[in-house]
């Protein structure tokens, strides 16, 4: 297993270099020089030079970029945001835990219901349920996350008086969160989080629960199924122990491939639910023409898919005893 | 009497058993028949000023007009098209049955199993019709789509039947904005797809047929682009751009998503390689080009097609969720991403606006996401076991 | 004393594909005798191995048992509910597989694996049926079986584990084993060491053996009676001296001269039967064997011969050899 893991960690350090690579170039690429994006276009031309030679933009590419990537992994160091006033580090400490905590939540929303669903599917084919599962799941993941989330918006949080049970927008009841206990607190929270997760989460599950079955229709049909069988084992053991613990190890994988889809959606889920998060920041940047800030929120996205993955990598290795004991 | 039969749009077809075929003909033909009858004036109109123009008129187009007159050559076109297809198929058909066999086709095959799936044939006439409308968009659309009506009588209407989906905060129908949309959607989904597809195609190739350090360099390249977000990724390149045309829209995300059908081609080149039939055209000394374009690649097309049409929904969506973000395709040019935009203000209190320019789009998808499916199961008899 | 263990009458599995009706197997009869082997013969896509899995009651839809009994003992292993036959599997009747490379989960230990079966048919504590597991593994002479029993399958060879199948297949010492191409999948010195193991075995355990083949040469030495089936039916069943040196089936002939042996002329041409085994979507009417048949008459075409007992205990399905058309149950010589 060691071996497996420290070929994955080969794997992913070049990745992280060619994620940095990637991004320095395309600061360089941006149109005119990298200062016309930092400061004013119109300051006197003395300055600029003062500037440039401050932040290094006087110095060979190759100089450049190893200062760029000693900052990023060394100093966790991005620039200045023109836009926000402050360093983007401090921008993105801040928005990050709150994306993180969205993805998560999402995350496990589509492994539960995804699953779950999955193995229904799979152990009643073609049944009803089956079919209903199919066509709900192409439905959803054929959906745009911002028109789930508006419906639901619509439904939970204001466009029918009657069901209007969840706050639309924000991570909390700004008002009155400080006067609640500690539990009316956790509530508040759990309030704001749930309609996001769902939105994020649903679509993805969707997908989810078609692999499951997928996988488990497969695995059904191996001979050590059949062996176990033979032994006399109830239906129930057969797919649940011998069936389900098999079918459930590539799953890990596809959890890992779908985290750059998770984020792109979390970008969206975050505008429609005003979420303070790493996708409002990448927009807001967007508009502003804030170059350090959604470089950076790139990056860092880019980062937490490669550790994602490492991290299915090593699980993958941790449950499939052909990797784990070899 | 029996040829003239054969003139009727459907009926022949449809009376030598071929019923699905029939029936689209016919509906095809009675609704653009509708659609002519009922914009008679403007059919007419448009060709009558093209027709002065080509003697010697001046005339000046304005963007609406040019509209009206590719629309109208569609209309006469599909007409004429549909009239000899049914004419020339039903004569096929009855020379086919006169020989006492024709080989199939693959594509006959294919097409009679894609048949007997009742959920892709309903994704394809989903389809026909979304680039029906698309075509016919000034003949369907009952106002001008970027036209502003008064700002004060006309202003957040509600729906009736002078504005079937009521006006927005400009006063504009947004009925008409919603079908103008689907020339954005289907515009961008097809071109970026193969703009996709194409760039796909190339790399995967070459890194499936060189293999070797040329194949591990291209492949550590996709996985470090698989590992942006493709959102967060386009975001970063257009906001790097500085300018948001519909074109510089489509290239990019066409340049951003190619990822994965560069992956399918290179492991199909990879599994082709070590067939007997490649392994003899090699010792006959084929040289490389004929090796990729007469051997590898044509047997690669099965799953280059079904990705790419399941790519279209995708695409579609990618340009939708830009456009709801603001940063696709601007206003006042309508697309379907950038209405919800502009009237998700109004969730609450006009909810019909936000919700039927969304349900625009997850129909298109779901549309092409049948179709693919269909194809992968009518393509690939062992998918279609498991699924 | 030859007793019957375990009795097929008329068995009839059927396949109900999306192409048509395949008759996988049809009307099929013979008898395993306690503590003896039954060699089932054929060529592949024969009928035998769906005629093993029928015993098992293990034939998955589109395939369904329509007709017929399998009697072990008295009882009618098509007559009892599904509950009271999962008893059966793994401790009455056992099976093994041809392929012992994927016949294994490969996410549990071995000892995983068989303790489960002990413990599904024996009420025994977690140490106990550890014990009974070492113990079994070492009863098919398994090296080490204490430190053995918590390695996964993918950390033993080929041979080995066949030798864990055998072992969990004999886990609760079962009245029948059915040996599905038990060594057709490992190395000719394994397949003997496999073919010894389960000889000694069967007489330490008295057990009875249904041998399914395409090997002459293993039934031969290994079983005492014989089935061969050609085309979903059984066409011969005697016992194996009388198949070796009286063959009365055209197709058993055909098999055992297509054979090489030791010592033959080498300028002797092998025998080739002629034609191809018919896909079983469109068999031939009357006698299936007809098109291939150097003895074919008319009547062969027409009707489909019936199972006839031609010499004591030699039963053969041909037009062309006389006999008394007689189950092959009711005349067995112990009754």
């Amino acid at each position: 297993m060691h071996t497996y893991i420290i070929r994955r960690l080969l794997i992913a350090i070049p990745l992280l270099l060619g994620l940095l690579t990637v991004n320095f170039f395309l600061i360089h690429a941006a149109p005119g020089d990298p200062t016309d994006i930092f400061y004013n276009p119109d300051m006197d031309p003395e300055a600029r030079d003062n500037l440039r030679r401050i932040y290094g933009l006087d110095q060979p590419l190759g100089v450049q970029y190893l200062k760029y990537i000693q900052g990023v992994l060394l100093d966790f160091e991005f620039g200045y945001s023109i836009a926000k006033k402050r360093p983007v580090r401090d921008e993105i400490l801040d928005a990050l835990p709150n994306t993180i905590q969205l993805s998560f939540l999402a995350l496990l929303i589509e492994l539960t219901v995804g699953i779950a669903i999955g193995i229904l599917a799979a152990v009643r084919q073609y049944s009803t349920f089956d079919n209903l599962t199919r066509i709900s799941a192409l439905t959803f993941y054929s959906m745009p996350s911002f028109y789930l989330g508006l419906v639901l918006l619509f439904l939970f949080a204001g466009g029918i008086s009657s069901t209007h049970w969840l706050p639309a927008s924000g991570m909390i009841d700004i008002v009155r969160y400080d006067n609640m206990t500690t539990w009316g607190q956790i509530g508040n929270r759990l309030a704001h989080i749930l309609l996001p997760s769902l939105t994020l989460g649903i679509g993805a599950a969707a997908a989810i629960s078609r692999y499951m079955r997928g996988e488990l229709l497969e695995v059904i049909r191996q001979d050590y199924i059949r062996t176990a069988h033979a032994k006399g084992l109830s239906e129930r053991v057969v797919v649940f122990k011998h069936g389900l613990r098999n079918a459930l190890i590539p799953i890990i994988t596809i959890m890992g491939l779908s985290l750059p889809f998770l984020f792109s959606g979390s970008v969206i889920v975050e505008q429609v639910f005003a979420w303070p998060g790493m996708g409002r920041v990448a927009v807001d940047a967007a508009f502003q023409r804030d170059y350090s800030m959604f470089l950076a929120v790139n990056l860092i996205f880019g980062i937490m898919v490669v550790m994602g993955n490492l991290l299915a990598d090593i699980l993958y290795a941790m449950v499939d005893p052909r990797v784990r004991v070899s | 009497m029996r040829s003239l039969q054969d003139w009727i749009p459907g009926w022949g077809p449809w009376r030598m058993g071929q019923h699905l075929k029939g029936a689209i003909v016919a509906t095809l033909f009675l609704l653009l028949m509708i659609i002519a009858n009922w914009q008679f004036d403007h059919i007419w109109t448009s060709l009558l000023l093209t027709a002065s123009k080509f003697f010697g008129a001046t005339v000046t187009y304005t963007t609406r007009d040019l509209d009206f007159l590719v629309s109208s050559l569609f209309v006469i076109g599909m007409l004429a098209g549909l009239l000899f297809y049914s004419r020339f198929s039903c004569r096929r058909r009855r020379l086919a049955e006169h020989l006492s066999s024709v080989p199939e086709s693959q594509w006959t095959i294919v097409w009679r199993q894609f048949r007997k799936n009742p959920l892709a044939v309903a994704g394809t006439i989903v389809i026909l019709i979304l680039y029906l409308i698309a075509f016919l968009c000034p003949f369907l659309a009952p106002y001008d789509p970027v036209e502003q009506g008064d700002r004060v009588e006309e202003r957040l209407l509600p729906p009736s039947s002078t504005h079937l989906l009521g006006t927005d905060r400009f006063a504009r129908d947004v009925f008409s904005r919603i079908i103008y949309g689907s020339r954005i959607s289907l515009l961008v989904g097809f071109l970026a797809m193969s703009i996709a597809v194409t760039i796909g195609t190339i790399v995967g190739a070459v890194a499936g047929f060189y293999g070797g350090w040329v194949d591990s360099l291209i492949m550590r390249f996709v996985d470090m682009m698989l590992s942006f977000p493709t959102l967060v990724l386009i975001i970063t390149v257009i906001a790097l751009w500085r300018e948001q045309s519909i074109w510089i829209i489509i290239t990019v995300i066409g340049l951003m998503s190619w990822m994965g059908v560069a992956r399918l081609v290179r492991a199909q080149f990879i599994a082709l390689k070590e067939r007997e039939f490649f392994q003899a055209a090699q010792a006959l000394g084929a040289g490389n080009s004929r090796l990729i374009f007469r051997h590898l690649l044509p047997n690669s097309m099965t799953p280059i097609i079904i990705s790419a049409t399941l790519r279209v929904g995708n695409t579609i969506l990618l340009e939708a969720s830009l456009s709801y973000l603001g940063l696709g395709v601007q206003p006042p040019t309508p697309s379907w991403g950038n209405i919800v935009f502009d009237t998700k203000g109004n969730l609450f209190t006009e909810w019909w606006m936000p919700l039927a320019a969304g349900l625009a789009i997850v129909i298109t998808v779901v549309g092409y996401n049948l179709v693919g499916d269909g194809l992968r199961d009518a393509l690939d008899p062992r998918l279609r076991e498991i699924n | 004393m030859e007793c019957p263990q375990l009795q097929v009458r008329n068995l009839r599995t059927h396949f109900f594909t999306e192409n048509g009706l395949v008759r996988a197997v049809d009307d099929v009869s013979y008898v395993l005798n306690k503590g003896q082997t039954l060699g089932l013969v054929g060529e592949s896509g024969c009928g035998k191995s769906v005629s093993a899995l029928s015993l098992m009651r293990l034939i998955t839809p589109p395939g369904k048992i329509v007709g017929g009994e399998i009697l072990l003992d008295d009882l009618n292993l098509l007559d009892i509910p599904e509950p009271q036959m999962r008893q059966i599997r793994g401790n009455w009747i056992s099976m093994i597989f041809q392929e012992p490379m994927t016949s294994l989960n490969p996410v549990f230990t071995i000892g995983n694996q068989i303790m489960e079966t002990i413990r599904v048919h024996q009420k025994v504590s977690r140490a106990e049926a550890r014990d009974l597991t070492i113990d079994v593994l070492s009863k098919v002479k398994i090296p080490a079986a204490s430190n053995r029993i918590d390695e996964f399958p993918h950390q033993m060879s080929g041979g080995m584990r066949q030798r864990v199948m055998i072992a969990m297949a004999l886990a609760c010492s079962p009245k029948v084993l059915i040996a599905d191409e038990p060594t057709t999948a490992l190395d000719v010195t394994i397949q003997a060491q496999i073919m010894k193991l389960l000889a000694d075995l069967q007489n330490d355990l008295h057990m009875s053996i249904l041998l399914i083949t395409h090997n002459l040469g293993l039934v031969a030495e290994a079983s005492d009676h014989i089935a061969v089936m050609y085309a979903s039916k059984v066409v011969e069943y005697t016992s194996t001296r009388n198949l070796f040196t009286s063959p009365l089936h055209p197709y058993t002939q055909g098999l055992l001269t297509s054979v090489p042996t030791l010592g033959m002329p080498k300028n002797r041409e092998l025998n080739v039967i002629p034609g191809q085994v018919p896909n079983p979507l469109y068999f031939p009417s009357g006698c299936k064997f007809h098109p291939r048949c150097p003895l074919a008459e008319n009547q062969c075409q027409e009707e489909e011969p019936l199972l006839k007992e031609v010499n004591p205990g030699h039963w053969v399905a041909c037009h062309m050899i006389k006999g008394e058309v007689t189950p092959l149950q009711e005349s067995d010589h112990d009754h």
